[in-house]
């Protein structure tokens, strides 16, 4: 038994196996979660196919964007870390893991900049703000409140992943193990599926 | 070609499509610009999945918790969309004894409300019998006695627009 083997595991092997099928439920629980709300946003999106065209329009679809251009350069940097880590380099896997994380903070500081200048026209959750009493279209707050319901519980997902993705790196300069990297991989890499399906919706179509 | 190569290839091709997807919504495509981008959006995630995630080279036990997560988020999807392509129909006519029973307990309906020119020569619809009166000028100022009137069993009106 090596000194990184819980108790109650046999092998390092067998509890990797436990913590990734582990993953695997709570990365499904989370696709089941974000399905539900993108599901509620095609629903109403039926509804009123008018007002979210204008919320649409009226979203920052420039800095969406970049931030899926972030996202995307985040995985591939981490993917890559992966790989350095599998061929031996682990100060450069844990350089990469690092990077990843700088990329989730500048995400945010992205994300918190399009929520000031929502804020900034007077766009609230639950259809308040002066951007409703210009915009009548009926259907409208229902888009806006359904965007920061979804990208702010995408965020607080970016948030933890950051945490967590910065915490393996500092774990990875003191011989923290391949499966570790792996499991954290596992999760950056489902948060930016999420944004993937979350980018069109509310800023693309 | 090494591993990190291939990775890095498969993040300039999740870019490329990005921008693929960036481009097009500048391109008017009608009803069709949701699916493009979702199926782009699709494919996105295939790449992510099979490169970033390498769950073709997970254990079965694995792959059988993606698969089940898979299942319910199609139901769920399946439902909805059956739900809201079908909620704008009326429903079926129900039995005929049940018919009768609503019919029996529905509230009488309100009688027609009439226009009335007052001695200041102010006009006001009253709705005979009930004690309800509104005047064109704000016809949300009704009497009190209209609020507690049973409301005739109408339709609501479609939300589509």
């Amino acid at each position: 038994m090596t000194a990184a083997t819980r108790d109650h595991f046999a092998t390092l092997e067998q509890q990797a196996q436990a913590v990734k099928l582990a993953l695997a439920a709570f990365l499904a629980s989370e696709a089941l979660l974000f399905t539900a709300i993108f599901a509620l946003v095609a629903a109403y999106q039926s509804d009123w196919p008018a007002a979210f065209r204008v919320g649409i329009e009226h979203n920052t679809r420039v800095l969406g964007s970049i931030n899926t251009g972030v996202l995307l350069v985040s995985s591939t940097i981490l993917a890559v870390g992966v790989e350095t880590y599998r061929d031996g380099r682990k100060k450069l896997a844990a350089g990469l893991t690092f990077a990843t994380a700088a990329l989730g903070v500048v995400f945010l500081v992205i994300k918190l900049t399009e929520y000031a200048e929502h804020f900034h026209e007077g766009i609230y959750p639950g259809g308040r703000g002066r951007f409703f009493l210009e915009h009548t279209e009926h259907g409208l707050p229902t888009f806006w409140t359904l965007y920061y319901l979804a990208t702010g519980l995408h965020a607080v997902h970016v948030t933890i992943g950051t945490a967590v993705v910065g915490w393996r790196g500092y774990r990875l300069l003191r011989g923290s193990s391949l499966h570790a990297l792996e499991a954290t991989a596992l999760y950056w890499h489902l948060v930016d599926v999420i944004w993937l399906f979350l980018w069109p919706i509310f800023y693309l179509a | 070609m090494t591993g990190a190569r291939s990775k890095l290839l498969t993040g300039a091709a999740l870019v490329g499509l990005a921008l693929v997807s960036f481009a097009l919504s500048y391109v008017h495509l009608g009803r069709g610009s949701l699916a493009i981008a979702f199926g782009i959006a699709a494919a996105k995630a295939t790449l992510v999945g099979a490169a970033f995630m390498e769950i073709g080279r997970e254990k079965a036990s694995f792959k059988l918790a993606l698969l089940a997560a898979a299942l319910l988020v199609g139901t769920l999807l399946a439902f909805v969309a059956s739900d809201v392509r079908l909620r704008g129909r009326p429903p079926l006519p129900p039995p005929r004894l049940l018919r009768a029973t609503v019919t029996i307990l529905r509230p009488p309906a309100p009688e027609p409300a009439r226009i009335l020119r007052s001695t200041n020569g102010s006009d006001r619809a009253t709705h005979l019998g009930s004690g309800c009166t509104s005047s064109p000028s704000s016809p949300s100022a009704f009497s009190s006695a209209c609020a507690t009137r049973p409301t005739p069993i109408t339709s609501s009106p479609s939300r589509r627009s």
